[in-house]
């Protein structure tokens, strides 16, 4: 830090203790308060057993956010039901992360027999960061995994440490999720309680509830302004 | 500074219908859906009571929050510069900018920024600055300046912005918002993927973390923290929360609060630059900690609360004043109720010594704050020192010391009386009451009784 801007900060904070020392109150207690919630790696954490009164408020609310919730019964029915979604989607410039639910099913090997992709982007590229700036913002479709989904808000928590970083659920008009039930939470509170601090906190993580939209113009509700304009969530029960 | 003279533009801003149609549509709308989302939270008035008291943790004993703020987040890389003034906070960004040879940086809503009107110095240093926020980028376009905290372009229609595109931006006209949408994606994508530096503000910044939370929905926000090498985050001292749980409750109060959301499209926790092992992201993460008179607020115990404000705009759709004359009309960044008790203290009351009588008092600011600011005592508070520093309107204390004195003396009250009901007699039309110059325009005095209750009694009339 400079000298002036030491001094800049020392005035500032000088000045704050002093008026804030002028009224009687208790001294700062920075661990009062309930536990944290630290952000954990892409290990999910067991959840609690998900009743289907919850479920079908994920789905109710998915929709009224403009989403869409898919569902399969087994993890065999993952890739086939992707598969489909890009037959009938269309999409043929498709970006994949390297999320663990992924790689369980072979997407990428049964993507590949697809054969009208025009290009598949995954992690045995190895692409460079360079690389991946150019190619990502061509994709139409984004398919990752995820750190949890917090039911009652239909909220998607994305880890951002994964192949295609935050870019691979930002630029594509698309972005399609896999979850497993393990990741499943009943609430934010569900999962902020359930986590455990760590210090290895990724250098950003988001909170994805619903496609991207705005009201800027008359209140009148768009979808799709920046980000991406159809999200999808797909869920091994 | 000269004053903001609130009266004249409220007159001129009232006269406009076609303003007054879109303020009373978007404000109906968002308190419409304010409402409704709020009913869907059981414990809301707890969390407001919540979010109260961390505020008012934080606030206590922001010196130690700030200090671990700075530690937290140097510990992840992050570079923290401390601002006093405005000018020293544009300097940084300036600084900052020239570092990295910027000449365009992207930028997401903050009312931070405008605050220390950071466009205008950006474009001498031969720096492109480009708002991406749709509303903001509306108004960027126009040349106007934000009239609402999270709706910046609320005043306009969508024909307005139609014409606006075509002739800004060379496009076919049209005025479907969907259209003008997708015209803005597509314009701003390029911004987005050219530019050198993101600028943004911050939400909040939690001490116990080292995080920085963006809640946005169009995903600019996003695309700032993304694509830039460089990542600028411009947040006040008052920002800060002590710790990551209290995150909590206000993800919860915000959303409802501004858009009638559960929780808004994104919320971006970001702790320090891209990583290592990350394959995006900025390579560095400045963070801009602004005092700019925040902290002389501390010195008035009853206005501290005023630094509790999370900037959901709540308050403005609430305001039937701000319902009628919009944003502009409050003369500077921070309008509505909100507006009415920040801009005198950040401008001085002499600037702003029309604002805190900008209000019926009728509290609906404070019954919708999520943080439970009381912001009508603040306006009530504020207009003693106004009055106290003699800069009410002279004939206003005329009258008190008038008023004061018929109060004070029996014999005079009896003989003013006396002397007013003649003056009607003589002067009103029968069963009416005096017309005062431009006030009985749009009200009526009451007229007096023909005789005082002392006559009636003497007179036996009523015992």
């Amino acid at each position: 830090m400079t000298p002036t801007q030491r001094q800049i900060r020392d005035t500032i904070l000088t000045r704050l203790r002093h008026f804030t020392s002028m009224l009687p109150r208790e001294e700062p207690n920075p661990t009062k308060g309930s536990a944290v919630s630290h952000l954990m790696s892409s290990a999910a954490l067991p959840g609690k057993i998900v009743s289907d009164s919850s479920m079908a408020a994920l789905s109710n609310e998915i929709q009224r956010l403009g989403g869409e919730l898919r569902m399969v019964s087994s993890e065999n029915e993952v890739a086939t039901e992707l598969l489909r979604f890009v037959r009938e989607s269309g999409y043929q410039r498709i970006v994949l992360s390297d999320d663990l639910v992924l790689a369980k099913c072979e997407l990428e090997p049964k993507l590949r027999t697809l054969g009208a992709l025009e290009s598949l982007i995954t992690a045995r590229g190895n692409w460079s960061a360079a690389q991946l700036r150019t190619a990502l913002p061509d994709c139409q479709l984004g398919i990752t995994g995820c750190q949890a989904i917090l039911m009652d808000t239909a909220t998607i928590v994305m880890e951002h440490a994964c192949f295609g970083g935050r870019s691979i659920s930002l630029l594509p008009e698309c972005h399609l999720v896999v979850a497993t039930r393990e990741q499943l939470y009943e609430t934010l509170d569900d999962w902020m309680g359930r986590c455990e601090p760590i210090r290895d906190f990724p250098s950003c993580t988001t909170f994805v509830t619903g496609p991207s939209r705005t009201a800027d113009i008359e209140k009148i509700l768009i979808l799709g302004v920046h980000g991406p304009l159809r999200l999808v969530l797909l869920i091994i029960p | 500074m000269e004053t903001i003279h609130f009266k004249q533009a409220a007159k001129e801003n009232l006269a406009s219908e076609s303003l007054r149609e879109n303020l009373h549509r978007a404000t109906a709308h968002s308190m419409k859906a304010r409402e409704e989302a709020v009913s869907l939270v059981s414990n809301w008035e707890e969390l407001r009571t919540a979010a109260h008291a961390i505020k008012k943790e934080a606030i206590d004993h922001l010196a130690f929050y700030l200090e671990q703020f700075e530690a937290e987040a140097t510990a992840y890389g992050c570079k923290v510069h401390w601002a006093e003034t405005a000018s020293q906070a544009v300097n940084t960004v300036v600084e900052i900018c020239r570092s990295r040879s910027a000449q365009l940086v992207v930028k997401a809503k903050s009312m931070t920024s405008e605050e220390i009107e950071l466009n205008p110095a950006l474009e001498p240093a031969g720096i492109q600055a480009v708002e991406t926020d749709l509303g903001e980028y509306i108004i960027q376009l126009a040349g106007e300046t934000p009239s609402h905290i999270t709706a910046p372009a609320l005043h306009k229609s969508r024909a307005q912005i139609g014409t606006l595109f075509a002739q800004k931006l060379g496009v076919k006209l049209t005025d479907d918002p969907q259209g003008l949408t997708r015209i803005a994606r597509r314009v701003l994508r390029k911004q987005f993927l050219e530019a050198t530096v993101g600028i943004t503000g911050v939400n909040f910044a939690v001490a116990e973390t080292g995080t920085l939370v963006l809640i946005t929905n169009e995903g600019n926000g996003r695309m700032c923290t993304t694509l830039p090498q460089t990542h600028i985050a411009i947040m006040g001292i008052e920002k800060v929360i002590p710790r990551f749980a209290d995150l909590g409750v206000f993800l919860k109060l915000l959303a409802p609060s501004s858009t009638g959301q559960k929780l808004t499209s994104y919320v971006s926790m970001i702790q320090g630059p891209r990583r290592q092992n990350e394959i995006d992201g900025p390579e560095e993460l400045h963070i801009i900690i602004l005092d700019n008179g925040r902290s002389h607020f501390l010195a008035r115990p009853h206005m501290r609360e005023s630094l509790f404000c999370i900037r959901c705009g709540a308050c403005l759709n609430a305001c039937p004043v701000y319902q009628r004359v919009g944003g502009h009309t409050y003369g500077w960044v921070y309008p509505g109720p909100i507006g009415a008790v920040l801009t005198p203290q950040f401008q001085g009351i002499e600037r702003g010594r029309e604002l805190p009588f900008a209000s019926s008092l009728c509290g609906s600011c404070s019954e919708v704050c999520p943080v439970k600011i009381d912001l009508h005592p603040m306006l009530l508070k504020l207009r003693q020192s106004i009055v106290d520093a003699s800069l009410s309107p002279s004939i206003e204390r005329w009258m008190m010391r008038c008023f004061v004195a018929t109060m004070k003396w029996p014999w005079l009250y009896r003989w003013a009386a006396s002397a007013a009901r003649t003056a009607q007699e003589l002067l009103a039309e029968e069963g009416q009451g005096f017309k005062v110059p431009h006030w009985s325009e749009h009200r009526d005095f009451p007229p007096l009784a023909k005789k005082s209750f002392h006559e009636l009694w003497e007179e036996e009339e009523i015992r």
